[in-house]
């Protein structure tokens, strides 16, 4: 049962990789400036760590090895599920029906709806980030490494599961889906510099109500010898996996509830 | 004259009718005002001897970050995929035919986004800011030049938007030329990062490109790190900028109206 829906995402998958593949210098030219919008960002905490090379305990790279996470499992994101964006258009269009008619479980259906190749330059940025941080943060073992791979899958879902909890109010009130501009705000800015240096309300909201400091900023800590600076607790710090595993079952839930009540866009 | 100041009025109004989007886009913009200004209060108490050193105290940063958010609004939105839409379909010939210049029309309309940004978002927020935090403004001739300043500062942006858009008719695809601008111009202007907060050498190249008359010098007019003399040379920068800007647009657009011309027959 597994198996064929794994044959099957990847199947179409890859054809959708083929058709946004068709032009290849769009292709390249997207990416490519995709990466240069990313790379700027660790550029900035370079330039400001030249004249304060310590904020909050934080030095340069261990700026660029946090928003270089987040950076890696936003691309994952967008890569694989930016459709949760305009669930909202897909709806009123009328073209979400499609997926609740399939023989196929309908959030399966959505998740192949397409693969965005700006994604692409997103990860390839993130990951060119790490690789730079990571050559002056000491002490890496393959345990580590492995755990860093969770830790963006993780970090994927968490995004994920922001997103379309914010995207399945549509199914309620048939718009709304405009709110994300202010996710995408607090997932850009508040993972480039460490939560210490905001006040104690966002600090609250980030950790506890939208928690989107559990994507890059807690987890950060786990691989820095420095970890006197953790607000709240220093448990946070190993919660990212089983935050990002009761987001998507809650995000599940809240889609099945939100599937019920939708009776379609049109009369 | 007239059809111009008729075109800039329709889009203040047709701006003005998404409220929800209108609302969104001032939250967006406040969460980043209280953002910035935090990330500059721990930066400056992080750093030693940074007030001395920069010439810029703590408070000064604050509020330099603060308006950058805020000077985001006077940005025209780019009009870049319109006009590869219309290049694409052939319809931009119209445009180009109407009894009016092409290129007052799309600054017509950019003064309509501009109007809007100021009366909806940027007067809001700042007396917001007011209202929140302690801001030292400025007075008397430094509030006069700082008001001339943002107008040059419109004109720069709508320049150098004016000059990419050219490009969409060139290479009808234009979506990475467009984030390639953008993350220039938000480096470059000082809008992030003030350029005297960059290593020297790359700080002198920066001070010679016009994209800081887009933030660094009125942000810098604001906060008085420019002042005396250096406020005219200061504001003949940003207005030479724009002079060699619009006759390189002007240029420009005389080759492409050529160029549509022979490719049509």
């Amino acid at each position: 049962m597994i198996g064929k829906y794994i044959k099957l995402y990847v199947e179409i998958q890859s054809a959708n990789l083929r058709s946004r593949m068709a032009y290849p210098l769009n292709f390249v030219i997207g990416v490519l400036s995709i990466t240069f919008l990313g790379l700027s960002f660790i550029l900035v905490s370079w330039v400001i760590t030249q004249k304060v090379p310590i904020i909050n305990g934080w030095g340069t790279y261990e700026l660029i090895f946090m928003t270089s996470l987040w950076r890696t499992t936003h691309g994952i994101f967008v890569a694989l599920f930016v459709q949760v964006w305009w669930l909202d258009s897909l709806i009123r269009g009328g073209e979400f029906d499609r997926y609740l008619v399939r023989p196929l479980n309908p959030m399966f259906s959505f998740a192949t709806h397409s693969i965005q190749i700006y994604g692409f330059g997103d990860m390839l940025a993130g990951i060119i980030g790490l690789a730079i941080s990571m050559g002056h943060i000491p002490g890496w073992t393959l345990g580590k490494i492995a755990y860093l791979l969770v830790l963006v899958i993780s970090g994927a879902a968490i995004e994920w599961s922001l997103q379309m909890l914010i995207g399945c109010i549509v199914f309620w009130t048939l718009q709304g889906g405009a709110m994300r501009h202010i996710l995408d705000l607090l997932l850009a800015q508040f993972t480039r510099f460490p939560l210490s240096v905001y006040n104690g309300g966002l600090q609250v909201l980030l950790t506890f109500i939208l928690p989107v400091a559990f994507i890059s900023y807690y987890p950060s800590y786990f691989f820095f010898g420095d970890r006197s600076s953790i607000p709240f607790s220093p448990v946070l710090m190993y919660l990212t996996p089983i935050v990002a595993l009761l987001l998507v079952l809650i995000t599940y839930y809240v889609w099945k509830k939100g599937l019920d009540v939708y009776k379609g866009a049109g009369t | 004259m007239r059809k111009y100041a008729a075109y800039t009025v329709t889009t203040l109004k047709n701006t003005q009718v998404y409220k929800f989007d209108l609302l969104l886009r001032v939250i967006n913009s406040f969460i980043l005002v209280i953002a910035f200004r935090e990330v500059w209060k721990a930066i400056y108490a992080n750093g030693d001897g940074l007030a001395v050193s920069t010439g810029v105290t703590s408070q000064e940063m604050q509020t330099y970050a603060m308006l950058a958010v805020i000077l985001f609004a006077i940005i025209p939105p780019s009009n870049a995929y319109e006009i590869s839409d219309k290049v694409r379909d052939g319809s931009i010939v119209f445009d180009m035919q109407k009894p009016w210049d092409f290129q007052l029309m799309y600054l017509a309309r950019a003064a309509g986004s501009f109007l809007f940004g100021i009366l909806y978002i940027i007067i809001p927020q700042i007396i917001a800011i007011f209202l929140f935090f302690h801001i030292d403004y400025p007075t008397g001739l430094q509030a006069v030049a700082f008001v001339v300043s943002v107008l040059l500062a419109f004109l720069l942006s709508f320049l150098i938007n004016f000059i990419v858009n050219m490009t969409a008719i060139l290479f009808t695809e234009i979506w990475g030329i467009e984030v390639f601008k953008s993350v220039v111009t938000d480096i470059c202007s000082g809008a992030m990062v003030p350029l005297w907060f960059f290593p020297a050498a790359v700080g002198r190249v920066l001070e010679w490109l016009p994209f800081q008359g887009i933030f660094n010098i009125p942000l810098s007019l604001f906060i008085g790190k420019i002042a005396g003399s250096a406020i005219w040379e200061q504001i003949a920068f940003q207005a030479g900028w724009c002079l060699i800007l619009l006759l390189f647009s002007r240029l420009l657009l005389a080759w492409i109206e050529r160029r549509l011309v022979i490719s049509g027959g």
